[in-house]
């Protein structure tokens, strides 16, 4: 009886060292993200007034022929509880900021968007205004070229009241451009297309107001930046990941001033 | 003896049937027809009406609603085109309970310090512009006008421009990641001309 008791100790022991081991030695940061989050959702959003915002695409046929180009554009949309619509957006989205049929591969399954959808993302803010994002030349992978942003911003009547950009800079690209969960929005411009291209951040209000940018970092070889994040203060969080030759991950955060100015860095592992 | 005395009873039925999907098959080419025929003519243009909530039917009489005509109205007109009367009875009875209205629009309601609702006094502002020279900061409306053209106007004059203070190669060689922030600032200050640096 004691034999065996003391032979099942060893062997949860045992187990528990191995599974251990292996959850330490595999911490790996998940730091990546979709690079345009925002473009992919669904151009519908909820106010804190309660109401919907919803974007009509004006489509002049059907896929496979895209003729979002030569038709009226997109409107929006601000719609009641019970379903009135309270105002709509003027002007009209003009159809010139393009659109995209794209697809989406998750678990070996792709997944295609049957409709062309225009090049934009919207964002409802705490005061009511609604903003639109507007990416340019964004192709069927999302970011794959685009190289310039411009915003517009709605009030909650509809009514048109700031509109900023576009801007586009030779040799830079976005590889990042999306609505932070505070309606902030995040800008990170790319010199090169590799994942190791050097980097700078904007990060922008919702009149498309640029509030801070930091200066180009990098490049790091394979040391690679993932999703840039926001704080209350506006401040940037930049994650990095490096791999050495064993196989472990080292996780390097940098902190950025509310100027765009790095305050602060703590590296984290190998673990 | 009792299959002999079904079998006309059986025949019959069997005629019910097949009759019966001959004519759901017509009646269905038919209004598929007049649908496509209707799409094709359907202008891409947004619908300038609204059908009431049920819950929220206006009075018929009320001015503007009896004349109010809209790409909706016009499509629900060419449905009514169609062979099945009872669709177009039911069509019609819908539209005379369910008048259409018109689609509110954007309206450019001022505050009392006299800037349009939704936008704050330091709209626009920012110190980061100075470590981005030439760079524009966005056009805010504070006086209420319409904006429109001039905003359409910008996003199609696309220009591509040197980033202020330039930018580092993409062909630039790696460098060791930096182990203190003064060194990543020294970094990165190598590539930002004396304007852009804070």
């Amino acid at each position: 009886m004691k034999s065996s008791a003391r032979n099942l100790m060893l062997a949860v022991l045992a187990a528990s060292c191995l599974c251990g081991y292996r959850a330490y030695a595999g911490a790996r940061p998940v730091i990546g993200g979709i690079p345009s989050s925002s473009f992919f959702d669904a151009k519908t959003a909820v106010g804190n007034d309660g109401m919907l915002r919803l974007i009509f695409d004006y489509n002049t046929s059907k896929f496979p022929t895209l003729t979002y180009g030569s038709g009226p554009g997109s409107a929006l949309w601000i719609i009641d509880p019970n379903g009135s619509v309270v105002a709509t957006g003027s002007p009209t989205i003009p159809a010139s900021v393009g659109s995209d049929v794209f697809a989406v591969a998750l678990l070996n399954r792709t997944y295609n968007f049957l409709n062309e959808r225009s090049n934009l993302a919207i964002f409802v803010q705490p005061s009511g205004n609604t903003t639109v994002l507007f990416y340019y030349n964004a192709g069927n992978a999302g970011l794959g070229n685009t190289n310039s942003f411009a915003t517009w911003t709605y009030n909650s009547s509809g009514a048109l009241i700031a509109a900023a950009g576009p801007y586009a800079f030779s040799g830079l690209q976005l590889s990042g451009l999306y609505f932070d969960p505070s309606g902030k929005i995040i800008a990170r411009w790319s010199a090169g297309t590799s994942a190791a291209s050097p980097n700078a951040a904007w990060v922008l209000d919702e009149f498309g107001t640029i509030l801070n940018s930091t200066l180009f970092h990098g490049p790091f070889g394979s040391t690679f930046l993932g999703k840039i994040r926001i704080n209350s203060s506006n401040q940037q969080i930049w994650p990095f990941i490096s791999k050495n030759a064993s196989g472990q991950y080292t996780t390097t955060i940098w902190s950025f001033d509310s100027f765009g100015i790095l305050a602060h860095a703590q590296v984290y592992g190998p673990f | 003896m009792v299959l002999s005395t079904l079998r006309p009873l059986l025949l019959l039925l069997a005629g019910a049937v097949v009759g019966s999907l001959i004519t759901f098959g017509l009646l269905n080419l038919n209004r598929n027809a007049a649908v496509q025929a209707n799409a094709a003519q359907a202008q891409p243009v947004p619908p300038k009406t609204l059908r009431a909530p049920s819950g929220n039917v206006q009075d018929e009489d009320e001015p503007g609603n009896a004349d109010t005509v809209n790409a909706e109205t016009q499509e629900t007109a060419n449905l009514q085109k169609t062979s099945d009367s009872t669709v177009r009875t039911a069509l019609k009875i819908a539209e005379e309970k369910v008048p259409m209205r018109p689609i509110p629009k954007a309206k450019m309601v001022l505050q009392p310090n006299g800037l349009p609702v939704g936008v704050t006094q330091d709209a626009g502002i920012s110190e980061a512009y100075q470590q981005l020279p030439g760079i524009q900061p966005p056009l805010i409306n504070r006086d209420g006008r319409d904006m429109g053209q001039e905003a359409i106007q910008m996003l199609q004059n696309r220009q591509e421009v040197p980033y202020p203070g330039g930018i580092p190669s993409a062909s630039a060689t790696s460098m060791p990641f930096p182990r203190t922030v003064e060194e990543a600032n020294r970094q990165a200050q190598g590539y930002a001309s004396p304007l852009a640096t804070p």
